[in-house]
């Protein structure tokens, strides 16, 4: 039996393709719809258009260029960028004067197949990816533009296929990403160099009688670590990561064999252990230039030739074995007992992301506060900080064998005095110091005044740094002779100490102190430095002090004392108390870890292998904070009162834009009054790259994207991606066809290198920059800087955060906040915070107790919000205690808002776990918004516009959608984001050619299945 | 001894049969699932089951006609509606967020979908008799 003749067959066939082309157009145009956002961020479509009726005589342009092209900008960052990484390079050793190069009577050999192969940024969120037409320089292109002669037999053996196999990965990343869930440290990374075989005689004598410049070289990623256990996966081995590979030692010892001198490069932004190399008689230099991105090595080159004079200072302690701070004993990937993976005990399942914690056990001795305070007690004789724990040799702790290069130190080609002018001290108030600074050489350069301070401490007391930078200031060019006083303003804010126990006078329990006694201002070429200066005064001798390298100075003129009559746990501490009560685990659980203390430093080196949660934490470990109700009397949506969000500004009499209305006007809850329920949910749920339109308040799309190098390539492919030929009118309009329009903007060097600058007015260009790149862009808000700790050298995304120090990082990123945010780009620091490592930073528990947090990582934060720099701040991935901290109120609203007076908004970090970081605990916490296109739509939460009757119905959750959607609109109210719009701008929603394809394919398979299907029919029928 | 040579037609509407079975299979693997997939995927399996069955017995009604046509049509389904919560998921992977690991049995499970749907096509347009031999 047939089904049917040949042509009534070639009929159902024909039908049945329409269907399928019907049902996968169907299908497609569901997924465009639902993640139209993000496809129109990265195809620069857009679903609406704005139309001006043209009845306003308005000026729109809020926020002007200072360029009056786009290459004008783009050449000036470029410039910027050079600059940045001349004074960001830093000198750590320079015999017999070997630097700088005589580049016209000097060759150069480069060493290293990281020399053909150097990281200029890290992967993923500061990644170096640029336009195909777009200039980058690697070493070797930027050493021949700035006129080295280069050892060309070298270069083509590094470039050789068969040598370029010992490479590191193609992208430059060979960490194992830790984004998803794994469960053990990851295991491999290769260096990327060769073995000394490669070297043939006649390479080698290519290289003699030239200068060796050796580049030794550490990558850098987001969603990945070093760990202290890793090997090479090569047949090259290391002790440890971050120390010299076997490799690496044999190709510096084939170097100093066939050079006239030797000149290391180190470029890396984790800090790597160089003790030999400082140590080693034929090793002249050192040079440390981090990640410089796009075009900084033109800026190395410079410092290597003279034409610049090195000034940057290290941005973290260079110690003698990377892994023997106290941090490091807790750092990695630890498993709760209960985790998804435990078997039978398991009571966590993959959608609670809860199956890891970290326990940073070292209090408040990250970075140089160990060490140096360590060093401090070694010296006085107290808390056993001569014993051997946490030793490197094994024997007695001894500073010289613990650290090579300390915290702020860096060379010049020049000298410089130093002279501690005055000191005024005004608790409560703005205290300054002046530092006069001559250079004493015979090269013109500039010179960094730091000023560190080292408060009053008791044995078994209060636990206090020994020394902390308070601020810095760098002085102009000064010629050999000339002088220039500076003036370091500081605050006394910043160098209290929490103490958890203190009582208040209004009985509340937890206070900034200011403890009665002597307080030792000092300068240095560092924290060591300023210390040794403390200890002179102290100690009334310099005997017995430990100097890092021959160039150290002990100065007691360096240091002015301040004595402090009565202590103070009143001035800093309005509104102040404990909040962290629930992130430190010895309150969870007692006696889970023994913290570091200088009371007696053979305690804190216990890692924490083992914790079972209690009932009471499985509470946020199960995602379980806020569940949603049935209350209050309702909440007004919709109320159309006739306002806009050009009502927000203040204007004068003649129409100028003078402000905006303060937050607690009432304009913002009738504004927010007049949304839908719709909207609001729209603007929680999918605050993603950018946030979404609100129509009924005339909200325009605002765009955000990553990151601290500039707008990320990866998210913003160009100049002219935002733009659509309606404004075209505007006077920073980019078309496609202009000749930059394609152009990355993430060129700048990372954020380490920055801070190594130490110099405020560079950095405050760079955030105008940045700016500019928005204005040129039409981007309104950029997920920069990162300034979360360097807690440990290990974390492979530290080259999107400044320091180890909170003070450097605080500092540098006000100076670029401020003046980004001062031409209209909303900056948006993150990770709030606690985010110290990739390793399964997704639900990741961090316990730390308060002292900690607040004196470390909180105050990389607390400037930059309570002086409300930053327009917004990006949540972490990771939990405070077991709390996802972007749901964690007593951060978000206890400390930032509460105490700081934060007037900003939130976002969260991009949706990775809904479950964890779920729109209905975000929300309620005071989270803002969450940066997702549909990552709900997986979750067992489910997405929040499902959920849309129940959200109705509670009126408390939506009261704090209203408090999280405020402080967005009034930011972007001052923002850039209103640059073109004006009062009489109307939103047209539009289809983008995407959803118009999709929209042709569905009406004309249905048609062909309808009409195909009608003839196989019919003809079914004749033959029948 | 009569033996009955199976069609073209109904050898293919069988091979995506086992196929579509076998993408259900594959998709129960899937990092993120949409239960209309299996929907869809488990009606194209009992549809082609079924049509298959009746060819076999010689019994094939004129409404059995409409079944490689409608498979062609569930499969495709089945094939993009998976896409639709794998998204952000692919979006991870390409950019380094994620290991490629966690996408491996979607990529299988849409390339055997695939299959099943250009199967279901092809034997659309052929017929499902049997053709009798001695």
């Amino acid at each position: 039996m047939k089904t049917g003749s040949k042509k009534s067959l070639k009929w159902r066939g024909l039908s049945a393709t329409c269907a399928s082309v019907l049902a996968i157009s169907i299908g497609g145009l569901c997924i465009v719809n639902a993640n139209a956002a993000f496809i129109n961020s990265r195809l620069g479509t857009t679903n609406q258009k704005y139309v001006s009726s043209g009845e306003s005589d308005t000026d729109s342009t809020y926020f002007e260029s200072d360029y009056s092209s786009l290459e004008e900008v783009i050449n000036a960052k470029n410039e910027l960028a050079e600059e940045i990484q001349e004074e960001g390079t830093v000198l750590l050793k320079n015999e017999n004067n070997a630097l700088p190069l005589n580049i016209s009577t000097e060759k150069v050999t480069l060493w290293g197949l990281n020399s053909h192969n150097p990281t200029l940024g890290g992967m993923i969120g500061s990644s170096v990816s640029l336009a195909e037409d777009q200039t980058y320089y690697d070493i070797e292109t930027a050493f021949t533009e700035k006129g080295f002669s280069l050892n060309q037999t070298m270069i083509d053996l590094y470039s050789s296929d068969e040598v370029q196999a010992y490479a590191r990965t193609a992208t430059g990343h060979a960490l194992t990403p830790s984004f998803g869930p794994i469960y053990e440290n990851p295991s491999t990374y290769n260096v990327g160099e060769a073995p000394a075989s490669i070297y043939t005689d006649e390479v080698l004598a290519s290289a003699d009688d030239t200068v060796a410049i050796v580049v030794i070289s550490r990558d850098s990623s987001e969603a990945a670590d070093y760990e202290v256990e890793m090997t090479t996966g090569t047949d090259d081995s290391y002790e440890r990561p971050l120390a010299l590979s076997e490799y690496e030692q044999e190709m510096i010892e084939l170097a100093k064999e066939h050079s006239t001198k030797v000149i290391v490069m180190i470029n890396a932004s984790n800090a790597l252990e160089i003790e030999d190399l400082k140590n080693d008689e034929e090793i002249d230099s050192i040079v440390w230039v981090g990640e410089p991105g796009a075009v900084g090595f033109l800026g190395v080159a410079d410092v290597l030739s003279g034409e610049v004079n090195p000034s940057g200072h290290m941005v973290d302690t260079y110690a003698v074995n990377s892994a023997s701070s106290p941090a490091m004993v807790n750092f990695g990937v630890y498993t709760y007992t209960n985790a998804s993976t435990s078997g039978s005990a398991d009571a966590m399942d993959s959608n609670n992301k809860a199956d890891w914690y970290v326990v940073e056990s070292e209090d408040i001795y990250v970075g140089y506060k160990y060490y140096e305070t360590r060093y401090e007690d070694s010296i006085l004789g107290q808390g056993n900080a001569d014993s051997s724990e946490g030793s490197s040799t094994g024997s007695s702790w001894n500073y010289e064998d613990e650290v090579t290069y300390p915290f702020g130190y860096g060379l010049s080609y020049t000298t410089f005095s130093q002279t501690l002018d005055n000191v005024e001290v005004n608790v409560g108030g703005d205290s300054t110091a002046t530092v006069t600074v001559t250079n004493t050489g015979d090269v013109a350069g500039k010179s960094v005044a730091q000023l560190y301070v080292q408060t009053p401490y008791t044995e078994g007391g209060l636990e206090k740094s020994s020394i902390q930078l308070v601020g810095y200031a760098k002085t102009d060019i000064l010629q050999p002779g000339e002088s220039q006083t500076l003036t370091i303003d500081f605050d006394c804010e910043y160098f209290a100490s929490y103490d958890e126990t203190a009582v208040k006078a209004d009985g509340t329990v937890g206070a900034w102190v200011l403890e009665s006694g002597d307080y030792y201002f000092a300068i240095g070429n560092g924290a060591h430095e300023a210390l040794n200066n403390v200890l002179a005064v102290k100690l009334g001798t310099t005997e017995g002090l430990v100097t890092t390298a021959d160039t150290d100075v002990i100065d007691t003129a360096c240091v002015s004392e301040w004595n402090l009559a009565q202590t103070d746990i009143e001035t800093y501490s309005v509104g102040v108390s404990n909040e962290l009560d629930d992130m430190d685990i010895n309150n969870l659980i007692e006696d889970t870890v023994e913290y570091t203390t200088r009371s007696d430093w053979t305690k804190g080196w216990e890692t924490v292998t083992e914790i079972t949660p209690t009932e009471e934490m499985m509470v946020g470990l199960s995602n379980n904070l806020y569940e949603l109700t049935e209350n209050g009397d309702g909440t007004d949506w919709d109320v159309d009162s006739g306002l806009t969000i050009f009502d927000a500004l203040i204007l004068d009499e003649e129409g100028n834009v003078t402000g905006v209305k303060d937050l607690d006007d009432e304009f913002w809850d009738q504004l927010i009054a007049q949304m839908t329920l719709d909207e609001a949910i729209q603007f929680i749920e999918k605050g993603g790259d950018d946030i979404e339109n609100v129509d009924s308040i005339l909200l325009t799309r605002t765009y955000a994207n990553d990151g601290p190098l500039g707008f990320t390539y990866d998210q913003v492919g160009g100049y002219y991606i935002r733009w659509q030929e309606s404004n075209s009118d505007e006077p920073t309009y980019v078309a496609e066809d202009d000749d930059y329009a394609d152009y990355s903007m993430a060129t700048m060097p990372t954020d380490p290198v920055v801070a190594a600058t130490m110099n405020a007015e560079l950095e405050a260009r760079e955030g105008a920059l940045f700016a500019e790149d928005g204005l040129w862009s039409n981007e309104s808000s950029l997920f920069a800087p990162g300034v979360n700790l360097h807690r440990t050298p290990y974390n492979a995304r530290n080259h999107e955060y400044y320091s180890e120090d909170s003070m450097l990082t605080s500092l540098t990123a006000v100076a670029v906040v401020d003046a980004a945010e001062e031409k209209g780009l909303m900056m948006e620091p993150k990770h709030f915070a606690f985010n110290h490592q990739e390793s399964n930073r997704s639900g990741l528990s961090t316990f730390v107790n308060e002292q900690g947090a607040r004196e470390n990582e909180l105050r990389c934060f607390q400037k930059l919000m309570s002086e409300n720099h930053c327009s917004g701040i990006m949540t972490a991935f990771n939990r405070a205690g077991t709390k996802f901290v972007g749901a964690y109120e007593n951060l978000l609203i206890g400390i930032a808002r509460n105490e700081w007076g934060y007037e900003g908004w939130y976002n969260t970090d991009m949706i990775n776990g809904a479950d964890y970081m779920n729109w209905r605990d975000i929300t309620f916490a005071g989270g803002g918004n969450c940066l997702t296109t549909s990552a709900y739509d997986t979750s067992t939460i489910g997405t929040m516009a499902a959920s849309k009757s129940k959200i109705a119905k509670d009126t408390a959750f939506q009261e704090m959608m209203k408090y999280n959607i405020k402080f967005f609109l009034y930011k972007i109210a001052s923002s850039n984001a209103l640059n073109g719009i004006s009062v009489d701008t109307r939103i047209v929603n539009v289809l983008t050619w995407y959803q118009i394809l999709c929209i042709a394919l569905i009406v004309a398979s249905a048609l062909g299945m309808i009409g195909t299907g009608f003839m196989g029919y019919k003809k079914y029928k004749e033959e029948k | 001894m009569t033996m009955k040579n199976v069609s073209k037609g109904v050898a293919i509407s069988t091979a995506a049969c086992v196929l579509s079975l076998a993408a259900t299979v594959i998709y129960a693997f899937v990092m993120y699932k949409l239960p209309v997939v299996f929907v869809f995927l488990i009606a194209a399996v009992l549809l082609g089951g079924a049509y298959v069955f009746a060819a076999q017995k010689g019994n094939m009604k004129p409404v059995f006609g409409i079944v490689p046509w409608l498979n062609s049509m569930l499969t495709a389904g089945a094939l993009v509606a998976a896409v639709y919560l794998m998204v952000n998921q692919i979006g991870y992977v390409v950019s380094s967020l994620d290991t490629i690991d966690t996408i491996i049995a979607f990529i299988i499970y849409e390339v055997v979908a695939l299959i099943a749907m250009i199967l279901n096509i092809v034997s659309s347009f052929m017929s499902a008799g049997v053709e009798k031999a001695e």
